[in-house]
């Protein structure tokens, strides 16, 4: 069973399609994953790689006009593909939570941060007295390294810095001691220096709380910096899969490749091996080529063989790829 | 000796906010900034924010006026070129501007050859299909011919992007603005618009302002640096200096704040403890204005405001430490 050998999540065989009046968009492709207990898994690829959406399609929290399909979801030993909407709704606030990318479009603009946080500590301990409630919701504050709870419980989101009502977020997510955080770009719309207090922010609470983390960026330098191990997706495909050194440093895929060359060059600042290195293409988006491996057209080592979709195979220990080159 | 580009001497910028019905306070955007921008540079200007680098970016483009101080653009006075329409018009010419999101500074209702034509029409230069293919050309968009009668919404971002650089360029200007240039693109496309960059720069000889918040990402294509901290500049100099011997104690932070893309690096990387959140302009601290979060703050630091010192050639920092009034 999911428990014993330490499993948190398994995923197998998932599908999401947004389907539309004139097309239907298959945003995640066959996504295989899993993720041990106090894990960090990090997803990355570029927008519109489907990475969020595959997050979100795992507890289904995806709207009604995108079908989800899988061979198996299973979070903890519940079978979440059969699950009613009333457990499926407990399991979400308590035992999976998400952090987004910009907090305070998530915040109720009329209603006060200490409210908001008291109503998410009393939906889940309906018998708690108000008292209880508040002194919780300061506890939390303090928790994520909020220096005075009681002027932020007060304010309005309006009020607060984006880093601030990061902290805010994150002290609602981990109100209910969940199992599973799930951290959609946290940090993108923030200050250098805030997300690197975020960042520290969330490995201290991963410790403390030995909380597993699906962090969920388009920056190779957070994955390096919190996952124990990274899926890389394009096209709404794991294209790679291995341990975060795996990834790094024997990227087998070549759009890894390609991502981590581009992150390396920007971050040392080697503006002029760029060039060599991409491929300078910038083809129209035309409908996807079904037939073929959809990163062809953009791919540097394009052959013969890539007119044929690549399956996803195992290519060494904990290494598995997306790839004719990994066959 | 040629004179400079840009030119700016003790330039403030103060704005009224109200505070409430009655009470007004002057919110200090910029306060007192000098910077010297040499033809052929990329003057790279950093800050968190609330620094006031946008600020400055309208005071270079002449949208804003300043509240105090001098501003030459090839040693000709700001004020004098605003009261001659002639002379203002050339200055529009010489000075263009990209900004951080092409989607919203782009006409949704116009085409791809209708916004590159616009600049043209505008100051009645003589054009025609050619010239707007050589733009596209120029700035990757290839073939040229498959996105003339593209809408933005059906052009990706990066393409969006080009085109944005591409209109910049259309009238051949002396000086870019770039506001953010990459700061909303995936990291393969950053790299590309880095390069793309660098390359008109060379063919075009341009001269680059470049204003963002991501300064470890510079690395590859500054010539020279300033650092803002709450509307002051904290360090200034030449690139290779601020990056590899920088100075002052928000400096070195902004450059440890980002995790290298590799794990074995990253992982267990301490960041940098800068704590809290940049200072309000309408407020900022009394002393040293980044006493409040300096990892080395000491009690003068509230007190003595540091000056601008030069530490060695060009190369200026605002702290008290190396000023040796403490260790």
């Amino acid at each position: 069973m999911v428990d014993e050998d330490g499993l948190l999540l398994e995923v197998e065989g998932l599908n999401v399609t947004y389907t539309g009046t004139a097309l239907n968009v298959d945003a995640v492709r066959d996504v295989s994953l899993t993720m041990k207990k106090g894990e960090c898994v990090a997803i990355v690829g570029e927008s519109g790689s489907g990475k969020s959406t595959l997050a979100m399609a795992i507890m289904k929290l995806l709207p009604p006009y995108a079908r989800i399909s899988a061979k198996k979801i299973e979070f903890s030993g519940l079978n979440i593909l059969e699950l009613d909407d009333r457990r499926l709704s407990e399991v979400r606030g308590k035992d999976v939570t998400v952090i987004f990318q910009d907090p305070i479009s998530y915040l109720n603009p009329i209603i006060s941060v200490g409210e908001q946080i008291m109503e998410s500590v009393s939906s889940r301990n309906s018998k708690i007295s108000k008292r209880e409630a508040y002194a919780q919701a300061i506890s939390l504050l303090e928790k994520v390294r909020i220096a005075d709870p009681e002027r932020i419980l007060k304010a309005y989101p309006f009020q607060l810095s984006g880093g601030m009502a990061q902290r805010v977020f994150i002290a609602m997510a981990i109100s209910a001691n969940p199992k599973l955080l799930i951290a959609d770009e946290p940090t993108t719309a923030l200050d250098l220096t805030i997300q690197a207090q975020i960042l520290r922010l969330l490995n201290m609470l991963r410790k403390e709380y030995s909380l597993s983390i699906m962090l969920i960026t388009h920056d190779l330098g957070l994955a390096s910096y919190m996952a124990d191990r990274v899926y890389v997706m394009y096209d709404g495909q794991v294209v790679e899969e291995d341990t975060a050194e795996g990834i790094f440093e024997n990227p087998i895929h070549p759009y890894t490749k390609m991502l981590i060359t581009s992150s390396k060059a920007i971050y040392q600042g080697q503006s002029e091996q760029l060039i060599q290195t991409l491929t300078q293409k910038t083809a129209v988006k035309e409908a996807r080529d079904v037939k073929g491996c959809s990163f062809m057209d953009r791919c540097f080592k394009a052959m013969e063989q890539c007119s044929n979709k690549p399956t996803f195979v195992k290519y060494d220990g904990t290494k598995k790829v997306r790839c004719w080159l990994g066959e | 000796m040629n004179e400079p580009a840009i030119y700016a001497e003790n330039v403030k910028k103060y704005y009224t906010v109200k505070l409430s019905f009655t009470r007004r306070a002057e919110l200090k955007a910029v306060d007192g900034v000098s910077l010297v921008v040499e033809e052929g540079e990329s003057h790279c200007i950093v800050g968190e924010s609330g620094s006031g680098k946008t600020t400055i970016s309208k005071l270079i483009l002449g949208l804003e006026m300043p509240t105090e101080g001098t501003l030459k653009f090839f040693g000709e006075d700001l004020t004098e070129i605003l009261r001659d329409r002639s002379k203002l018009k050339r200055f529009r010419r010489s000075i263009q501007a990209v900004f951080q999101d092409p989607y919203s500074s782009l006409n949704p209702r116009k085409n791809v050859r209708e916004v590159l034509e616009k600049p043209f029409k505008v100051h009645k230069i003589a054009h025609d299909l050619s010239t707007i293919t050589g733009l596209l050309t120029d700035v990757g968009l290839e073939p040229p011919e498959e996105f003339l009668e593209r809408y933005v919404h059906q052009i990706s971002g990066g393409q969006r992007q080009r085109v944005c650089i591409a209109r910049a360029l259309a009238l051949k200007p002396k000086i870019v603005i770039l506001d953010e240039p990459t700061a909303a693109l995936d990291v393969t496309v950053k790299a590309q618009i880095l390069n793309l960059m660098l390359e008109l720069k060379r063919k075009y000889r341009l001269t680059y302002v470049i204003i963002s918040h991501e300064l470890p990402l510079l690395r590859g294509i500054a010539d020279r640096v300033t650092v803002m901290y709450a509307g002051k500049v904290i360090e200034q100099g030449p690139a290779e200096i601020i990056f590899n011997e920088p100075k002052h104690p928000y400096t070195i932070g902004l450059l440890e704040s980002i995790p290298p893309p590799d794990p074995r690096a990253a992982k267990g990387k301490s960041l940098p403890t800068m704590e809290g959140e940049p200072p309000s302009p309408v407020n900022p601290p009394r002393g040293c204005r980044f006493h409040t979060r300096c990892p080395l703050a000491q009690d003068v630091c509230s007190v003595e405001e540091p000056q601008l010192t030069e530490l060695s050639k060009d190369h200026f920092a605002a702290c008290l430490r190396l000023k040796n009034v403490i260790l």
